[in-house]
């Protein structure tokens, strides 16, 4: 192996540096073609007078699919089964641009294609990703990086090939096991398998499969404790307490009497009644339960809340202590017992047990931010400002608003002490990670609105799929002319009956991808409902129902 | 796994850094288990079939070496040629001969209830059974003497660059180079690179690319009116380059990752297409494997030694099973047939040609009209090699002959032909006026790293990303 010296080592440098320009140059060369080629096809597409222009605005997810994409899909739906009005769809999207992009040449589009109606779906290739799985700000250098095409286009591929999100994956993991069960179940339909079966539909979703399946292992044995149970906690899912009740019950009855399992059965129960709005019962059946088993300590702190919300305060608190004396690690009720303490004014035994508790379960950031709540009350400022900060270190998951409350108790704790300046910064940091959207978005939005609105066109906003809708109505207040397209369910039912790889042919955003021709199906197909439930009404004297809501098709301007 | 995965790049790496770090002796030790583990990554069942197919072959060679009469030799060779060939025979053609049966004696309307076994394909089978039989044929030859280890005839099997989809080597060009040292040197290093990164642009986007354009054609059949004629053309021009892009691609890409551990695997494809004659064709295609037929079969069976009549008859028996060797379908057996009627119209021509003296000039132009003649002769035979059935090959004959309709689409389709295989075709023509295949790595640097910005952008913008196997790897 010859030696590696500096001369060879600049020449590598040098050839990968020349490397990487030229394959700029030749994306920009293809951006060039791609565009000249669209606009032919577009000028092809659009013809005669006496027809009703849509235009398509939108990235790579609208630009790409030849005869699939979604707009020559939407031309096909609207034009379906109706010869009255003419639909002419325009693809105007263009890959990798941003919403700066399109409001930026929204006027030029206007004057070039005279669209009556315009439909977008765009942002995701703004600064901050808008997807489920990914909400981080953008630094600096990504935004230098951004500029470059074959950034981008590295980016894009690693997409491609890196592992997808937890969720997908096992999504499709699990109907793959799925598929394997039924077929063993049909085979050796032991109420093993059944069960199993049952726990798979559980995990899909897919209930009534589960409750089927349950009802019939319950059938074939009914001393199985186990389906009971499931059959009750199905029902309990579903909010049916009436047919939950019973089979808990029974559970309870059959569980054997050494293990968890009887105690988890009166716990499941207990917790039933007191959802089906039945304290009393509930009270019952936990007290029935400590009796039964007077050092298990779950029952307890249960007992305890239900105390708590019924305002027994001092019966809640010698259970709590009760609960603690036999299991220190329970850390949701820590929260609870400091709450009674609080109450009865006791604010420094509130703050020495959930230092204790701290002392027990150093890893639980759930006690600090109590902690930190209680050092609040307590005027102790400084001391809640450290201990919420090492809450922060531990890197609590977001379980029920838990970094809400953290962040609210740190800023208070801020301005308490006068440190103004980094109140600030956490309210500011607070407010940019709270935002769906980054504000130039929302400024591209808002311009193109305006636009669209004095130019009397139609503005139909396309969420992408399965995106949530409402940030988007959130920075478009309504306006007569702005329709909206949710795309979240009826995709996220779509994957559920078949599968991810079916709709989608990558997943460059995140949790969703560019579409396959079958997902632009889906996607046309919605959008061209909406127009025509919103724009075109099927309530006029005529019965195909297309007459425009607006006045005519406006050629001429 | 695949070349062109992401697991098998992270598989080479680990294999490559550790091939570097350690001497010789271990060396092999870690190319027999990185060629098993590469194996078992396809089937881990098949795992034992390879072990005993190898380890039988081993000893039946030193047992032939060792013996000195001349009948017993003769039979423990022809031994080992049986179980590689019965083996071969149940797990790729058990199927098929039950099938015809079948047909067979349907056609007499005799309902033969045979037994159909569910077999799976063991991948490679076709490789490396022949290339077992042909190291111990080499050796009742007395061409080359067995080697007494174990080990270096495994790597020698199983070398996981080539156990797949070939080249077939013989003993001495591979196994003369397992059981010496080898040098990397950093020019290997890059030439090995280069290789690899063009096998990779021929399979992923060149042979990809075109599948898309003869799939839909060639599967699912056609109702009502039939094929056209000129999107079969068409179908079959972009097939030509398929094959081709997608074996050669593949050979390039084991020759490149041979190259970077140290080995020379042989040149299996040598600018096919620009062949005039089916004579140089099959000194140009898939040649690690006409050799093999040359070597072991038609010199076997007497080659050109005796009369006409029997060198014809060699020609066609060899030539039907080499046909046969491609699948386990009448229509490669077709194939092959045909090949072998062209072999023998050449051997013809070119003999009235030498009575008559038959100039047929030596200028560039002719010399262009005979390779275009020539490839619609091979792309004949692809139609049938293709087709899905022998009605298939029918319906589509007549089409050309009748259907043949230029429409916009089918000029659009072969606009995307011709786009495809533009940048191939450019380089083709360097390798061969220069009678260099790594033409484009002799180029300048500035004009290099330019095509291979091209290349990188083409495949990632076009690269199929859910990889369409090999062709050849059901073979």
């Amino acid at each position: 192996m010859s030696v590696l010296n500096r001369k060879m080592i600049f020449r590598v440098l040098l050839r990968v540096f020349v490397f990487f320009i030229f394959v700029e140059l030749l994306l920009r060369l293809g951006g060039v073609i791609f565009l000249t080629v669209q606009g032919h096809q577009n000028r092809i597409n659009l013809g005669s007078h006496g027809e009703y222009r849509i235009l398509c605005l939108g990235e790579s997810s609208t630009a790409l699919g030849g005869q699939d994409a979604y707009p020559n899909q939407l031309e096909e739906f609207l034009n379906l089964g109706q010869s009255r009005v003419n639909f002419k769809v325009v693809n105007k999207g263009i890959p990798s641009i941003t919403t700066t992009h399109i409001a930026l040449h929204l006027e030029e589009y206007l004057e070039e294609y005279k669209p009556q109606i315009v439909v977008t779906m765009i942002g995701i290739n703004d600064s901050v990703t808008i997807s489920k799985s990914a909400n981080k700000i953008i630094t600096e250098w990504e935004r230098f990086f951004e500029y470059f095409n074959i950034y981008k286009l590295v980016k894009s591929s690693w997409l491609r090939f890196v592992a997808p999100p937890e969720e997908i994956e096992k999504e499709s993991r699990l109907n793959s096991q799925l598929k394997k069960i039924e077929d063993q179940v049909n085979r050796f339909p032991t109420s093993e398998n059944l069960l199993e079966l049952a726990g798979l539909y559980r995990a899909t979703n897919k209930f009534e499969n589960e409750k089927e399946t349950l009802l019939k292992v319950v059938a074939m044995n009914p001393q199985d404790y186990e389906a009971w149970g499931y059959l009750g906690l199905h029902y309990k899912r579903l909010g049916d307490y009436e047919k939950a009740v019973p089979a808990l019950a029974k559970m309870v009855e059959l569980s054997p009497p050494v293990g968890d399992a009887k105690v988890g059965a009166y716990a499941q129960l207990a917790d039933c009644y007191r959802l089906w709005q039945k304290p009393k019962e509930s009270e019952r059946v936990y007290l029935e339960s400590i009796q039964y088993l007077p050092h298990h300590p779950g029952a307890y702190g249960c007992l305890a809340n239900l105390y708590l919300e019924e305002k027994r305060y001092e019966e809640a608190e010698s259970l709590y202590e009760k609960q603690f004396s036999i299991n220190p690690h329970a850390v949701l009720f820590y929260g609870k017992l400091a709450h009674c303490y609080r109450r009865n004014g006791r604010y420094l035994a509130a703050e020495r047990l959930l230092k204790q508790a701290i002392q027990f379960n150093p890893k639980e950031a759930v006690l600090y931010v109590e902690l930190g709540s209680c050092l609040l009350d307590n005027k102790k400022y400084k001391e809640a400002e450290e201990v919420l900060k090492r809450a922060i270190e531990l890197k609590p998951k977001d379980e029920e608003g838990l970094q809400l409350d953290l962040n609210k108790y740190l800023l208070a704790s801020y301005e308490a002490q006068g440190k103004l300046v980094e109140a600030k910064k956490l309210k500011q940091e607070l407010t940019a990670q709270q935002e769906y959207f980054n504000p130039q978005t929302v400024e591209n939005y808002q311009k193109i609105k305006d636009i669209l609105v004095r130019g009397k066109v139609l503005f139909v906003v396309v969420q992408y799929p399965l995106q949530d809708i409402t940030p988007l109505k959130k920075i478009l207040s309504s306006s007569p002319d702005v329709f909206f397209v949710d795309n979240q369910k009826i995709f996220e039912e779509a994957i559920r009956e078949s599968s991810y790889d079916d709709y989608f042919t990558d997943r460059f955003a995140g949790d969703f991808g560019h579409c396959t021709a079958k997902g632009n199906r889906l996607l046309a197909g919605n959008i061209a409902k909406v127009i025509e439930e919103k724009i075109f009404h099927p309530s006029l004297p005529d019965k195909q129902g297309w007459v425009a809501k607006k006045e005519g098709s406006n050629n001429d301007r | 796994m695949l070349f062109n995965s992401l697991e098998f790049f992270i598989f080479f790496i680990i294999v490559y850094v550790c091939y570097l770090s350690v001497n010789f002796r271990l060396q092999n030790y870690l190319l027999l288990v990185a060629s098993y583990v590469f194996y078992g990554a396809w089937d881990w069942r098949f795992l034992g079939l390879l072990f005993v197919s190898t380890s039988l072959d081993y000893f039946l060679a030193i047992k032939v070496d060792e013996i000195e009469d001349r009948v017993k030799r003769k039979i423990f060779v022809v031994f080992s040629i049986i179980v590689n060939l019965v083996i071969l025979g149940f797990f790729k053609y058990f199927n098929f001969f039950i099938d015809s049966f079948h047909k067979l004696f349907h056609v007499f309307g005799i309902n033969v209830p045979l037994p159909a076994l569910n077999i799976i394909l063991p991948i490679g089978i076709s490789f490396y059974t022949f290339q077992s039989m042909s190291y111990v044929i080499d050796v009742y030859r007395k061409e080359i003497k067995p080697t007494r280890k174990w080990l270096e005839y495994a790597v020698f099997v199983s070398f996981f660059p080539h156990l797949v989809a070939g080249p077939i080597m013989r003993a001495r060009q591979l196994l003369s180079q397992v059981v010496e040292p080898r040098i990397v040197t950093l020019n290997k290093f890059y030439e090995g690179c280069f290789l690899f990164f063009w096998g990779l642009f021929e399979k992923i986007f060149v042979a990809d690319n075109l599948a898309k354009i003869v799939n839909p054609v060639f599967v699912g059949g056609i109702s009502g009116p039939g094929y056209n004629g000129v999107d079969v053309l068409v179908a079959l021009y972009a097939f030509a380059f398929q094959i081709f892009c997608d074996f050669d691609g593949y050979s390039n890409m084991a020759r490149g990752l041979g190259k970077c551990l140290g080995f020379e695997i042989i040149i299996n494809f040598n600018l096919p297409y620009f062949a005039t004659n089916p004579r140089e064709f099959w000194q140009r295609w898939h040649i690690s494997l006409s050799g093999w037929l040359k070597d072991y079969l038609y010199v076997s069976l007497g080659g050109n030694r005796g009369a006409v009549s029997m060198t014809f008859r060699n020609l066609s028996m060899t030539m039907v099973l080499g046909g046969l060797w491609h699948g386990a379908s009448w229509t490669f057996v077709l194939w092959g047939a045909y090949h072998g009627l062209l072999l023998i119209g050449h051997r013809l021509i070119a003999s009235i040609k030498r009575q008559v003296l038959f100039a047929g000039g030596s200028s560039q132009g002719w010399f262009i009209v005979k390779v275009i003649i020539f490839f619609h002769l091979v792309v004949l035979g692809w139609l049938l090699f293709r087709a899905q059935s022998l009605t298939q090959v029918g319906e589509m004959l007549r089409a050309l002959i009748f259907n043949f309709h230029v429409n916009e689409q089918n000029g659009f389709l072969f606009l995307k032909f011709i786009a495809i295989i533009s940048l191939l075709f450019v380089i083709q023509i360097g390798q061969y006026k220069t009678k260099d295949l790594l033409f484009l790595y002799h180029r300048h640097w500035l004009v290099k790293t330019a095509a291979y910005a091209l290349m990188t952008c083409l495949m990632i913008g076009w690269g199929a990303m859910k990889a369409e196997e090999f062709i050849y790897f059901q073979f």
